[in-house]
Order: structure tokens, then C-alpha cells, then sequence
């Protein structure tokens, strides 16, 4: 489990460390004070068998640029890596972690290279980690600073990669993807006795019909569920409020086993009177797979239902923790199980 | 629920705390209008609910809060009853003072505030009443020491209120006595029954002055 985290020069943080870290963690403050990014910041220094982390986390904040060559992909614009947003030689972010008594990092800097075709620059993007892992490469970069494609190695099976569930959830065909991957296998299991903490009445899950219209949208096509209490299989929509959502939290804390799972906005789309059910499916499903969460809000529900969660589990040590990011402080302000409960008994605001 | 993020929090065991430090603020020059107040009180109903680990390092932590000032009963020991307090605010002021002194305590930390003050005057037994009658005694000391030999006396008559809750009894009797008979402590004091320049409600103004800076 991470116990302590450094961040360096990486996009809005000059500096910021987040101690006594637990099991289930959840980041709070305002609005851009950094919580996403310390969510990448995490999954960088853990993606170095998962160079494509890089590309995404790019990608999906837009920051990417028009191909030197028309009719190549967009390149990803690197300098929104760094605090500073610009480029040049030398400079260098860094992501520490302690995990276990044991120091990895990430050093990610702007080095000298030799292009080897016309379109690379003279500098590379050097990615290198250190620790009981190491890997080392250097990415080209183009001649307007943009990170070159680059050939990746095939995601490893058992890649300790953090698994990301987006703010916006999961895609049909990704969500039909990674079910399909866990079927007939012990985490097909996992994800249905996750989904019983929910909806006890749930039996089977099976996909079905995926309609390849509904491939990159967020239609909740393609999963039916049989309940006890039904004769016919259900679409997973109609199970209600807050079912698609849970289904991708289940999937993603399924494979993310023994590792570390990333989930931003973790109450999105979901009301304030399933969130402590929410709380108790990672709860228990993160406790049982040995996963550490990362998970940020802006909603007060979703604290004060993690408080409702704390008070429940009766497990010792510093199992779920707050964590109040503000830039201008270079270090989170960290609250344990007492503090949170104490937080929502007496309505006391810690975002 | 009050305003949460009100930067300066007063942290008292009770109602009749909250009710008593207005008033005797008001009659000191510190402004207390309804909507713009100076200092939000919160009560806790007890001690051990302000004590419970976590409540007051959550109050410590909470955004926006840059003071705190805390206010309990000593009850039957002032340095006692400190220790329970700094035990829960030592990770948020690891150099909070070990003992407390005369003056109460006030400290910062990172730009955060603690001040705690242990009724009646951070050395003798006692609680909100002990200090209260002493404002009492400021004015009217023979009827205040007749009030006390009412309360013994009535207990050999039968009265059977407690020992620890003697000053309790002591000061609601002589509040009997006063114009409007059992009015209310904030009353008294606005009334002046209650000095609220005794010398003793004078050194618990000037920490409460320093702390939250008016």
C-alpha cells in the first residue's frame, strides 16, 4: 500500500506531499486545486509497464496538437506535464512513492537526443523509474515539442498498472470489454458478490447483443443481469439508479486486484442515498482484493457516507483517510477514521 | 447548522457557556450583532462529546478555520482537565505548552490559532459557576457568602443536590434573589448583577481579546 507520495514540478505542483495514506483514500478541495492530476500523478508512477498512460492522460484533457504529418495522430502537447507548462532542456518532474518501506519514482525530464527521422527533434521525452522495478526510456518528440508515436510494448498480463474509472464512467464496449475478459475466471465471482452488496438478488451476469452502434457512447447496452426475484433477464439499466455505475466500480475494483484503483469523481451520476452502499461495495470489494483507492469528490454526501462507512467497520489502523488539497500549502491535510466521523457528526467542513 | 466555515471558533462543553460569553463580551467593548457574528460558539452537549479523538482535530483541520479557542470546566482538577484537552490538539500544535498557565493558553501554529481557557481561571477547581459567582462577589460578596450558607444549611435540612454541583446551587439561589429573580446568566450580566469588569471576568476577556483579536 502507498504510504506516502511525492509530487515535483508536475503540473500544477511545485511541490506537494500526501502522508499517512490508507486503504481507501479520498482527496477533497476546491474546484482545480489538483485532484485529478495527483490521480495521474499516481498512475504514471505506477504505468511504467503502461507507456499509454502517458498518451491518454494527454489526450483526455484535449491537450494534444494537429500531426506535423497531416494524416497521423494528434501528438500529445508534453509541457502540460509540467508545472510551468513550457519545455526545455533539463527540465524535470518527479513522482515519489513509499510503498511497503520500500521508495519508487518516476523521473520523467526533457534530455537530449538523436533524432532518427526527419520529423523528431534533437530532445526526447526520458522517462525513468527507479526502485525495485526499473525501466527506462526515452520518447521522441517532434519538432513542435509533441511526444512522437511510439512503439508500445503489448500490456503485460499481470501489468501492476492503477486501473482508472473516468469521471464520466465507463463506455458500453469498454465496460463489455473488460467483463468479457473476466468471465468463467474466480473475479467473474467477485464482481457479482460486489454487485449483491447493492442488490442482493442479483444471480448471473452475462453480455449479450452488444450492439456495435453503442460501441463508443455511454448507452448502458449489452449487459443483462438475472436477479432471483425475476424470471427473465434485465437489461443492467433497469436494475435503477446508480446499477452501471456500480457495475464499472465492481469491474474496475475486480481488476485491479492487489493493486491500486483510480476513481475520479467518485459520486458522479450517483444520488446521495446510494452512496453508502456505494462506500461499502469498495469498502468491502477493496478489503477482499487488497486494493488501495484513490478516489476524488467536490460533494459533501460523499464524505459524510464514507463517515457512515468508517463508523461501521470495525477493522483497526488507518484503513480510510480524507485528504484536503491545496496548492499553496505543499502538503495535503490528512484526516483518519475518528476525524471523518467526527467531521459529519457535527457537520464540520473538510473540503 | 451554523455557519461552517466561519474562521474563528469558540468550542464550549455547553449552553449556558455559550450564553454567558456575549453578553460579557458586549459589556467590554466587543461588538456581538446577530448577524455578523464576531465568533461562532459551538456547544457540545458534555465534555465527553468534545473529548471523543477526532472532534476537536477535525475542528483544528476544518478549511477555513484560522482560530480556535476552546473553554471547559475544570471540574475537580485544572491541569487534568488541560492534559485531556492538549492530548487532542498536540498533533495539530506539537508544541502546545506542557502545563497550563495562569493566563489560559494561546498559540500558533501555520498560520492557525488555538487558544484554551479551563474554568474558572485555569488553576482552581470548579466550573463556569465558580468563575460566575466570583463575578457575583464582586458587587454583592455578603449576599453571595449567605447564599453559600443557605445551600449548606439546606442540606442538612434534606436539599440533595451534589457535592461537584454545590456552585451550581450556590449561584442559581443567589440568582433568586436578584431583580428579575432567576433570570437567565446572559441577564445578569447584562443587568450588572454579573460584573463583567471583576477582575476575574476582566482576565478571561483579555484572553479572549488576544485570541481572537478584537
Amino acid at each position: 500500500m502507498i504510504s506516502d507520495l511525492v509530487i515535483e514540478g508536475f503540473r500544477g505542483f511545485e511541490r506537494m506531499e500526501l502522508h499517512e495514506l490508507g486503504r481507501i483514500n479520498l482527496l477533497v478541495g476546491t474546484n482545480n486545486c489538483g485532484k485529478t492530476s495527483i490521480l495521474e500523478a499516481i498512475r504514471l508512477l505506477r504505468g511504467d509497464r503502461d507507456p499509454a498512460a502517458i498518451v491518454e492522460i494527454l489526450s483526455s484533457r484535449g491537450e494534444s496538437m494537429e500531426p506535423q504529418r497531416h494524416g497521423t495522430s494528434r501528438e500529445p502537447d508534453v509541457r502540460y506535464l509540467f508545472n510551468g507548462r513550457s519545455l526545455e532542456l533539463g527540465r524535470q518532474l518527479r513522482i515519489t512513492e513509499d510503498y511497503a518501506g520500500q521508495s519508487r519514482s518516476l523521473t520523467m525530464s526533457i534530455a537530449e537526443r538523436t533524432p532518427a527521422k526527419p520529423e523528431e527533434s534533437s530532445w526526447g521525452l526520458l522517462c525513468d523509474w527507479q526502485g525495485a522495478r526499473k525501466t527506462s526510456f526515452k520518447v521522441p518528440l517532434s519538432l513542435q515539442g509533441g511526444l512522437m508515436p511510439m512503439p508500445l510494448p503489448p500490456r503485460p498480463e499481470s501489468a501492476a498498472t492503477a486501473i482508472v474509472v473516468p469521471a464520466n464512467g465507463l463506455t458500453a464496449a469498454s465496460a463489455i470489454r473488460q467483463f468479457e475478459s473476466l468471465v468463467l475466471t474466480p473475479k467473474e465471482g467477485i464482481v457479482v458478490d460486489a454487485l449483491r452488496i447493492i442488490e442482493p438478488d442479483v444471480e448471473r451476469l452475462a453480455t449479450k447483443g452488444a450492439d456495435w452502434r453503442l460501441r463508443d457512447t455511454h448507452d448502458r447496452g449489452g449487459i443483462i443481469v438475472k436477479t432471483s426475484d425475476c424470471e427473465e433477464p434485465l437489461p443492467i439499466g433497469s436494475l435503477g439508479d446508480g446499477m452501471w455505475r456500480m457495475f464499472g466500480l465492481a469491474l474496475a475494483l475486480a481488476s485491479a486486484d492487489g493493486g491500486v484503483l483510480l476513481i475520479d469523481e467518485v459520486d458522479s451520476g450517483l444520488h446521495f442515498q446510494v452512496m453508502e452502499r456505494m462506500w461499502k461495495l469498495i469498502n468491502e470489494t477493496s478489503r477482499r482484493l487488497s486494493v488501495q483507492v484513490f478516489a476524488t469528490t467536490h460533494s459533501r454526501d460523499a464524505y459524510e457516507s464514507l463517515a457512515v462507512i468508517a463508523r461501521e467497520d470495525v477493522s483497526e489502523g488507518s484503513e480510510i483517510t480524507i485528504q484536503r488539497i491545496n496548492r499553496a500549502k505543499g502538503k495535503s491535510i490528512s484526516f483518519n477514521e475518528q476525524e471523518i466521523i467526527a467531521a459529519a457528526e457535527h457537520g464540520i467542513e473538510v473540503r | 447548522m451554523t455557519n461552517q466555515n466561519h474562521p474563528k471558533k469558540l468550542l464550549v462543553e455547553g449552553p449556558d457557556d455559550k450564553h454567558v460569553v456575549p453578553p460579557l463580551m458586549e459589556a467590554n467593548g466587543v461588538a456581538w450583532p446577530d448577524k455578523h457574528r464576531p465568533v461562532e460558539i459551538r456547544t457540545f452537549d458534555g465534555l465527553p462529546k468534545l473529548l471523543k479523538p477526532g472532534v476537536i482535530e477535525a475542528l483544528l483541520k476544518s478549511s477555513g478555520t484560522r482560530i480556535v479557542g476552546i473553554v471547559v470546566d475544570a471540574d475537580e482538577n485544572a491541569q487534568t482537565r488541560y492534559q485531556e484537552i492538549r492530548a487532542r490538539c498536540i498533533g495539530v500544535f506539537p508544541e502546545l505548552d506542557p502545563i497550563l498557565p495562569s493566563t489560559g493558553v494561546i498559540k500558533t501554529h501555520n498560520e492557525l490559532k488555538l487558544g484554551i481557557w479551563i474554568m474558572p481561571n485555569n488553576e482552581a477547581k470548579g466550573m463556569l459557576e465558580t468563575f460566575l459567582l466570583t463575578l457575583a462577589s464582586s458587587t454583592q460578596s455578603q449576599l453571595v457568602r449567605y447564599a453559600r450558607e443557605a445551600c449548606e444549611r439546606a442540606r442538612s435540612l434534606g436539599a440533595n443536590y451534589k457535592n461537584v454541583q454545590m456552585d451550581k446551587a450556590h449561584i442559581r439561589t443567589w440568582l433568586a434573589w436578584q431583580d428579575e429573580p432567576g433570570a437567565l446568566f446572559g441577564t445578569a450580566i447584562k443587568s450588572g448583577s454579573l460584573d463583567p469588569k471583576s477582575s476575574e471576568a476582566t482576565a478571561f476577556v483579555a484572553w479572549f481579546r488576544n485570541l481572537f483579536e478584537f
